[in-house]
């Protein structure tokens, strides 16, 4: 029965069938890993060790939270382009929460986290509430989200860093260890565990990869399609404020422009994992894996001396091309 | 006659699959030559080499007795062979004038000559009788008008072959004898016509030859005359059918009404429409295009916003200003749109999303986690009794026939007890096979008590899979005739608006 199926699958995809299969089952991603991860070893030594891979995947724990929370809004058929700026405003409100809270860390802890989700939470939802209520497409409300978000960073911080921030923020929230695993792991273990049951174990997931599929039938299926897409842009924003606490926590100040190439970086990464950007189709694992190749790809680059110029040209280009994958892959004939 | 087209031992393999095996074909200089088989039959493979979108592994194509090698779609045309696919090739943001002489425009150097090309386009459309204008955008066309002007397209320069896939399926009769008339026309002239039908009957009203496939294979080619719908079906399928249609079984007299429409209006169309649905009732609605059947079934699920008239379901009165899809699937009522790749289906997503997206809730564990160990059972046992093909629960639904598709979509009602199936063209390009097992299923369902509404343009499963018919005509609801009584003559009188009171059932407003 399987061959059969497997024959079914390979004649519905026609010419180079079988390579389309594979990597719609599978995706790329695996392939380039390896192949990326042979160049960089071959091209300098101090790419595969320990210490330098351990950086790689510490490095890659914010972009995977944030491409988790691409995912959920790409599977709908959307995506958010203020993801950024609002990591950004959650930024500097954080920064400007423990400057009041310098004596008490755990009033500080959780006011922190607080507005941090709140922050981003409310943003997110605003995003949801014009794209589902309003039918404004994503692209212009998250872009329009995303200039005046950032402008408003901006204005709270005066355009400066927020320096002095309490020690015991970084020490908890960064450095700080649960059973022996830094924070910063644990809390990307859990993100993943928890999204990743809501995906397949609930109706919640069924329901986003029914409405970027195809948001009539899911309408016709009775399914309440405005309420979920507000849920998964929202949903994406907690994602999002809790990134923006943890990376605060990483650079040690609140600032104004932190997280600027996460949207498109995001993207990137979710749609090289095998997430399509036409909604209804990938994984979150696939996109994180999407994320650990950027950053390695980032980290390789860096080793080897390629300029940061010649960083940004190499990760649009790879942006194209892992669209350009996708249709190729998920065409419909 | 003239050979024109003759193929001779096609194969086309795609990977896995045997598309063609050794298929010849013969098409004469005017002749109108129907090409029937199941869906996966190989026609659409055929022509679609004939048009240059495919290669063929092996084997000849000769055009007027040369050889050929047709190497795209382009170099088809150039070739004079043009085919009229049901996906149409319009640009509908273009005028129709525009969309006939995209890629040919006339132009004086460097601009273009809008009169000609206008006055062609009127001249062309004419023929056509279609009431479409060449300054009309096609975006703003009714389907047939598109497909009409598809046809005018392709006609425009006279071709040699002509390749029509499914013509009929999104016309009504009017624009059906249109057509007819210009495909005679046009085998005067000496074209060659591939006519691709699902509807058997039109055969003997148009075609002169009929190959039949079957599998990639070649079975038969017969002169029309020389056949029957039963014969043809035994070849298409391989098997012997007593009947496609299965025996009505009455509506017992103490069935109870679930539904009933009284002066319903809509803003777009309907006018006073009203009836009642009983418990294990099949009740066919028919109509031309733009008659309003169509609205009648979107209306009821809450896709056409109700302006008046009362809406009862099981004698309770539902507030008809907040109808949804959702609310009214709540209440057992389930609308499968007639457009299923368009509307209906997840169709990148597998065949169990598909089935259980309308009842998840049922597979909740402590109504959180779902319970999919239960749920691919479910599934499975809905695969079998359905006898969907690939009979695997994790196939692409994209990856099925437009007949499995249909399954799925049903699955999906009959997963969450539906009680009232609003089926809008439920047989629309599906091969015969499929519909025997949809209209057996559908009188299945109505045994066990459900009640079917069954909007079709297909006038045979009027006459016989309904228990009673309706007939809209200007968003009114002109006649309602009991199966006994019903008759293509009368229901095509209904159709061209005649109006009489029928049964105590019809509204016919006398103002």
């Amino acid at each position: 029965m399987l061959r059969e199926v497997t024959a079914t699958r390979v004649a519905a995809f026609g010419r180079f069938g079988r390579l389309r299969s594979v990597i719609d089952q599978l995706g790329l991603l695996p392939v380039l890993l390896i192949v990326l991860l042979v160049f960089f070893s071959i091209a300098s030594p101090n790419f595969f060790t320990r210490a330098n891979l351990s950086t790689i995947l510490t490095q890659a724990l914010f972009l995977i939270i944030v491409s988790v929370a691409q995912t959920l809004v790409l599977l709908t058929g959307g995506f958010d382009l203020s993801m950024g700026s609002s990591i950004a405003l959650v930024s500097i409100i954080v920064g400007l929460q423990l400057l009041d809270h310098a004596d008490s860390p755990t009033t500080g802890l959780l006011v922190a986290t607080l507005v941090a989700i709140a922050v981003a939470t409310g943003i997110g939802a605003l995003n949801g509430l014009f794209v589902s209520l309003f039918r404004v497409p994503p692209f212009i409300v998250t872009l329009a989200m995303m200039t005046a978000v950032s402008g408003l960073a901006l204005h709270v911080s005066r355009g400066v860093p927020i320096f002095g921030l309490p020690g015991y923020f970084s020490s908890t929230l960064y450095t700080g260890k649960i059973f022996g695993v830094p924070v910063p792991w644990v809390v990307t273990a859990l993100v993943l565990l928890i999204m990743y049951v809501v995906l397949h174990w609930t109706r919640f997931g069924r329901y986003w990869y029914a409405i970027g599929s195809n948001a009539e039938a899911a309408r016709l299926s009775g399914i309440a399609v405005r309420f979920y897409l507000f849920l998964a842009y929202t949903i994406a924003g907690v994602l999002v404020g809790i990134t923006g606490l943890l990376l605060t926590a990483r650079v040690g100040s609140g600032e104004p422009t932190l997280g600027a190439s996460f949207p498109l970086e995001s993207i990137a990464a979710a749609v090289l994992g095998g997430v399509s950007i036409r909604g209804g189709e990938g994984n979150l694992f696939g996109a994180a894996l999407g994320a650990v190749f950027l950053v390695m790809l980032r980290n390789g680059m860096n080793i080897i001396g390629v300029s940061s110029y010649t960083q940004m040209i190499i990760t649009g280009g790879l942006l194209v091309l892992a669209v350009i994958i996708d249709n190729w892959v998920h065409r419909e004939r | 006659m003239e050979i024109l087209l003759r193929a001779h031992e096609i194969t086309k393999r795609f990977p896995g699959v045997l598309a063609l095996d050794r298929v010849s074909f013969e098409l004469r200089a005017g002749e109108i030559h129907a090409l029937v088989g199941e869906n996966g039959a190989g026609k659409s493979t055929l022509v679609n080499i004939f048009a240059g979108s495919f290669r063929p592994d092996s084997g000849t194509i000769e055009l007027e007795g040369r050889p050929v090698q047709i190497r795209s779609p382009h170099h088809a045309h150039e070739l004079g062979i043009r085919a009229v696919f049901q996906q149409l090739s319009l640009v509908p943001a273009l005028t129709v004038a525009e969309n006939i002489f995209l890629g040919r425009e006339l132009t004086a150097p460097g601009l273009l000559r809008k009169a000609p090309m206008a006055a062609q386009t009127l001249a062309q459309l004419g023929l056509f009788d279609a009431g479409v204008l060449p300054t009309a955008r096609v975006r703003d066309l009714t389907v047939p008008q598109r497909y009409l002007v598809e046809i005018a397209k392709a006609t425009l320069e006279r071709p040699k072959v002509l390749i029509l896939d499914e013509p009929t399926a999104s016309l009504t009769d009017r624009e059906t004898n249109v057509l007819f008339q210009l495909v005679r026309e046009l085998r005067t002239q000496g074209v060659g016509i591939i006519w691709i039908t699902h509807r058997l009957e039109e055969l003997y009203e148009i075609a002169d030859r009929v190959t039949v496939m079957r599998d990639g294979r070649h079975v038969a080619t017969l002169p029309v005359g020389e056949t029957s719908t039963d014969r043809l079906i035994t070849l298409m399928t391989g098997r012997q059918y007593e009947q496609i249609y299965p025996t009505l079984q009455p509506v017992p007299a103490t069935a109870s009404v679930v539904l009933e429409m009284r002066d319903i209006e809509t803003a777009h169309g309907l006018r006073r429409v009203s009836f009642t649905l009983r418990s294990g009732e099949i009740l066919g609605v028919g109509g031309l295009i733009g008659s309003g059947k169509h609205l009648l079934g979107r209306a009821l699920v809450g896709l056409e916003p109700i302006t008046g008239g009362e809406l009862r379901l099981a004698g309770k009165l539902l507030d008809t200003e907040r109808l949804s899809p959702q609310t009214m699937l709540q209440r057992g009522v389930m609308f499968f749109p007639a457009d299923r790749r368009a509307e209906g289906l997840l169709t990148n997503r597998s065949v169990l999303e598909n089935m259980t997206l309308a009842a998840l809730e049922r597979f909740e564990r402590a109504g959180v986690l779902l319970d999919k160990r239960k749920e691919r059972h479910t599934v499975e046992d809905f695969i079998r009794r359905l006898a969907i093909v690939p009979p695997h629960p994790l196939v692409r639904v994209r990856n099925l026939s437009g007949g499995n598709q249909q399954k799925v979509a049903l699955a999906r009602g009959l997963i969450r007890d539906t009680r009232i199936f609003v089926m809008e063209e439920p047989t629309q390009g599906i091969d015969v096979g499929a519909k025997i097992a949809i209209y057996q299923l559908l009188h299945d369902l109505a045994q066990q008590g459900a009640a079917i509404l069954f909007i079709t343009s297909d006038m045979l499963e009027l006459l016989h899979v309904c228990h009673r018919v309706v007939v809209m005509f200007q968003g009114e609801l002109v006649a309602t005739i009991p199966h006994e009584d019903v008759s293509e003559e009368r229901l095509l009188q209904y159709y061209f608006g005649h109006r009489r009171e029928e049964g105590g059932q019809s509204s016919v407003d006398a103002a």
